[in-house]
């Protein structure tokens, strides 16, 4: 071969990317604050080890994604919308971790058939049961009866809360709907046992359009909340346990070195990292008494979540 | 031509198949979007209500859950549940709730419902039995212990109930509730509630029927009718309507006074309620309130003179209120609210002003208070309520408290308050004659009875406390405390014929026979009021009551209130929806105002209850025993007393379908 096609060839080599570890594709769902904030805290945390390229779905094809996930580079969609998108249109080959996705919709989702189970992960967006409970122990340590309103669709994370409340002797109290009409009576039910009301992300049990009247309900039946995002504990619950995107970008990026390191995925989980907050209106009006974040996270830890 | 049509059938199999399968996405609408959403603020400033470790007066709560272990089927019986209130009976259906001043009209008290007084403007003190009002209906009750102008308006004097009925959605359902028991006392109630487009309703028709004591006359039969709807406007504007009405028959009268021989009395009473509240902001909001309140009473009383011989006593009285309050919070550390109000009281009644012109007394007024947290450990309560009446003139009813609170769980208050209790009009423009009326309706005579000759200036008191509220949640206890030393003035009180120096000086210009309002006499207050409460499980609840007054009074009625009052409650939670609650009183002996000497007495009542589900329907039992112990009097004006408190028993079945 000519010398200088062997150069070329080797500049060629390079200057492309050479391997599916150098290059990360983000594909946010929206352009907007949040989903740059995961990726702004993905990039972090990833550091000089990737390249990382953000897209944002309304500037991405089918074809493109389809060229993307052909190849070997990891694909991390940010958020259900893009990562229904691209598990619609994944042409089988890239790895992919989902990234600031509720669990119930990671399960739901259907992968090429070929795949191996350890290309694909996913940061979930909500919190696991072990820490809400902790969370309502630390926050109303005289508390005995939690609540919760769930559809029959969560029926899988009421089981695993019942498990984790009858380890720490609390008792838990279910009512599963099976529709919207159905809350107001499930729910009237619930306070009149309970102590304090759990929310889990649920659409039919807890969304925008029903949070006024949950929340004035458990105000009139005097019972604290304990909500699942900042969005709740501003409307009305005393306490929120949730993961800021920051919070999940990062462990997005721990996920995608480990992809570098060993070559798999780890298995889907919650981010590691979480905040609280609180709602000292709420909580000074039912005559709440909040511990203070450390002795939280105290409790948090030495419960080896 | 056939091939064309089987594949045409198919296609149509093929997109009917495809319509019927649900879309891949549908199982689940959860996003991140619903962790990310921004709500608006639900639970506002004006919302919230003050944590009772910042209430500038000691506050109870009756909640559902007392009122339902109780098993009372009148609503003042509740109140033998909080510290120094005094709860008695005249009459089977004449109910009598008082704190620290035990009168036969219980005037002193300011009672409301849903924030509307009901209060009664004609003669004063609260007709009980015209509250068209199920208990069931009721979702807690506020009592106050002390005055409040500044928060409760006029006439919050020793004390403020407020009663909060269920929101209907609390209620949805239908809910059948029966009842019989001692005395001929039967119930039926029925009640629905429900939403529509627009909003959330709540209707309960009732039946009540009771043969009061033994040996009086004085049963009674109402029949009852109450609405509630709350609708939402828009976002942060609702309104809330209330409308209400109770028609019945009570038993009058005694077959030993000649002035007053049985006979029935025709009770008529209705209102009407409307609430707006527009959150502006999760800072401030604008509340307004109107209501219409009317209590008819209508009797033909037969007197001894001769048979046929009788009078009328019939009273109206009706209430026009518009009231405007503005609530505002000042970043975290303070909040404040400021309001003005317009009013009509509206009397007629020949016996007690000898006209049948419809009176009206005027009034209109402002109040405002704030709450502020100047600096850590320290809440500052400052109110005062200015009122124009037209009977009284002007007047301000300050008040000022302070609390440290060393931590969340601890308070400590001290406060002083100013207070003043108007006149009713009975008691500022009486004119009352018992114009006797022969059996053809022609005059027979007219007796003067009681006249208001002098102007019947408020009474007045200077309240001065010190509380403290104390909560350990691991052990679930909680302690409240109050201190408290009360100068009266000014009582208003009849004169007593051939009374002493401190009597109402009798009048030249009064008609022989008649007895004067007069303002004379005072005392001084002075105790203490406890309560304990214990919940050292989830299935048990401890609770001890105990109040002691000591009363200094320079009129001839010295010992108007019981020096000491207390209260034990258990309510225990057995497993399977069983559970008995049981609560032993003890109250000291005294004398009411115008009344005779009224023993001590002990009193045990208990409530045993099931609950259990039939054909998928949540139902209740529950046998409720009032006064398992030795029969007792309370309030009389007659010897022997007719009205003996005997062992009582009831049975209650609740159904909700």
């Amino acid at each position: 071969m000519p010398r200088w096609i062997f150069l070329c060839c080797l500049f060629w080599s390079l200057a492309s990317p050479a391997s599916a570890e150098n290059v990360v594709h983000l594909i946010l769902s929206e352009d907007a604050a949040a989903y740059q904030e995961v990726a702004n805290s993905f990039r972090a945390g990833i550091g000089p080890r990737l390249n990382v390229k953000v897209w944002t779905l309304a500037d991405i094809d089918v074809a493109q994604v389809r060229n993307l996930t052909g190849g070997s580079d990891l694909v991390v969609p940010v958020g259900v919308k893009a990562t229904r998108f691209v598990a619609a249109q994944h042409a089988g080959q890239a790895p992919v971790l989902a990234l600031m996705i509720p669990r119930a919709t990671s399960e739901k989702l259907k992968w090429p058939a070929g795949m191996s189970r350890k290309k694909i992960s996913a940061v979930f967006i909500d919190q696991p049961p072990e820490r809400s409970l902790t969370l309502v122990e630390a926050a109303f340590p005289a508390a005995r009866n939690v609540g919760l309103v769930i559809s029959s669709e969560n029926e899988a994370v009421a089981k695993a809360l019942a498990r984790e409340a009858a380890r720490r002797n609390l008792r838990l109290t279910v009512e599963t709907i099976t529709g919207p009409e159905a809350l107001p009576s499930a729910l009237r039910r619930v306070l009149a046992e309970s102590d304090v009301l759990l929310l889990v992300p649920d659409a039919v049990a807890i969304n925008a359009s029903n949070a006024q009247n949950v929340l004035l309900t458990t105000y009139r039946f005097r019972i604290p909340v304990v909500g699942f995002s900042q969005g709740l504990t501003k409307a009305g619950a005393v306490v929120s346990v949730y993961s800021s995107p920051a919070q999940i970008g990062l462990q997005g990026a721990q996920f995608a070195a480990r992809l570098v390191e060993m070559g798999e995925l780890p298995v889907p989980r919650h981010a590691r990292e979480s905040s609280f907050a609180f709602n000292s209106y709420v909580a000074r009006s039912l005559g709440v008494v909040l511990p203070s974040e450390a002795e939280i996270r105290r409790k948090l830890e030495s419960k080896n979540d | 031509m056939v091939i064309r049509s089987i594949a045409a059938c198919l296609s149509c199999c093929f997109l009917v198949v495809l319509a019927c399968v649900p879309p891949a996405y549908a199982a689940s609408d959860l996003s991140e979007a619903d962790f990310l959403v921004e709500l608006p603020t639900v639970l506002t400033a004006s919302r919230l209500s003050q944590p009772l470790m910042d209430a500038p007066n000691s506050t109870n709560v009756i909640d559902r859950k007392q009122i339902e272990a109780s098993g009372y089927h009148n609503i003042s019986d509740l109140f033998r549940l909080v510290p120094g209130f005094y709860v008695g009976q005249k009459r089977g259906w004449s109910h009598n709730v008082s704190h620290t001043f035990a009168d036969e009209f219980a005037r002193h008290i300011q009672v409301m419902v849903d924030g509307r007084t009901i209060y009664l403007a004609t003669i004063g003190g609260v007709r009980w039995d015209t509250l068209p009002l199920s208990i069931d209906d009721i979702e807690r009750i506020e009592v106050v212990r002390g005055p409040n102008a500044a928060s409760f308006g006029a006439n919050a004097f020793t004390g403020i109930i407020n009663i909060i009925t269920r929101h209907p959605d609390d209620v949805a359902g239908r809910m059948l509730h029966l009842a019989a028991g001692d005395h001929d006392h039967r119930e039926a109630w029925f009640r629905w509630a429900g939403r529509s487009q627009n909003g959330s309703h709540r209707i309960t028709l009732g039946d009540r029927r009771d043969g009061g004591f033994t040996y009086q006359d004085d049963d009674e039969t109402s029949q009852i009718f109450n609405y509630r709807g709350d609708f939402d406007l828009a976002a942060g504007k609702t309104l809330s309507v209330q409308l209400g009405g109770l028609a019945g028959e009570r038993g009058e009268g005694a077959d030993d006074d000649p002035a007053n021989l049985p006979h029935p009395q025709d009770v008529s009473s209705r209102h009407l309620q409307l609430d707006y509240q527009h959150d502006l902001s999760p800072e401030n909001s604008l509340h307004l309130k109107f209501y219409f309140n009317h209590l008819l009473t209508e009797e033909i009383v037969p007197t001894a003179l001769s048979p046929g011989f009788y009078y009328l006593a019939d009273l109206l009285g009706q209430r026009l209120h518009l009231e405007g309050q503005y609530t505002q919070a000042v970043g975290e550390n303070a909040r404040t609210v400021v309001g003005a109000y317009l009013r009509r009281d509206t009397v007629r009644s020949y016996l007690y002003w000898n006209t049948n012109e419809k009176l009206n007394a005027d009034s209109w007024g402002m109040f405002g208070h704030i709450e502020w947290r100047p600096l850590a450990p320290w809440l500052v309560n400052l109110g005062a309520f200015w009122e124009d009446h037209e009977l009284v003139g002007q007047f301000v009813s300050p008040r000022a408290t302070l609390h440290w609170q060393p931590s969340l769980n601890h308070s400590f208050r001290i406060g002083i308050s100013k207070a003043y209790r108007n006149p009713v009009m009975f008691e500022a423009l009486a004119n009352a004659n018992i114009t006797v009326l022969k059996p053809d309706g022609s005059v027979l005579a007219q007796l003067p009875y009681i006249i208001s000759s002098s102007v019947i200036k408020p009474e007045s008191m200077l309240s001065r406390d010190i509380g403290y509220l104390g909560v350990w949640p691991e052990a679930g206890l909680t302690v409240d405390l109050r201190l408290f030393r009360e100068q009266f003035d000014n009582f208003i009180l009849l004169d007593t014929p051939g009374g002493g120096p401190h009597e109402c000086p009798v009048s030249t210009t009064t008609p022989t026979g008649a007895r004067d309002w007069c303002n004379n006499g005072g005392s001084l207050q002075q105790g203490y009021e406890f309560q304990l409460k214990w919940n050292p499980n989830a299935n048990n609840t401890v609770m001890l009551n105990h109040a002691d007054l000591r009363i200094d009074a320079n009129m001839s009625e010295t010992r108007y209130s019981p020096p000491q009052i207390s209260g034990l409650h258990l309510m225990h939670d057995f497993s399977k929806g069983l559970d008995l609650s049981l609560s032993q009183y003890w109250v000291s002996g005294f004398e009411a105002i115008g009344q005779k000497l009224i023993p001590s007495y002990k009193r045990l009542d208990a409530r045993l209850a099931k609950r259990f589900k039939v054909a998928g329907l949540n139902g209740q039992i529950a046998l409720v025993w009032q006064n398992l112990g030795d029969s007792y009097t309370e309030f009389n004006s007659r010897y022997p007393p007719q009205n003996v408190f005997d062992r009582r028993a009831y049975v209650h079945f609740q159904l909700d379908f």
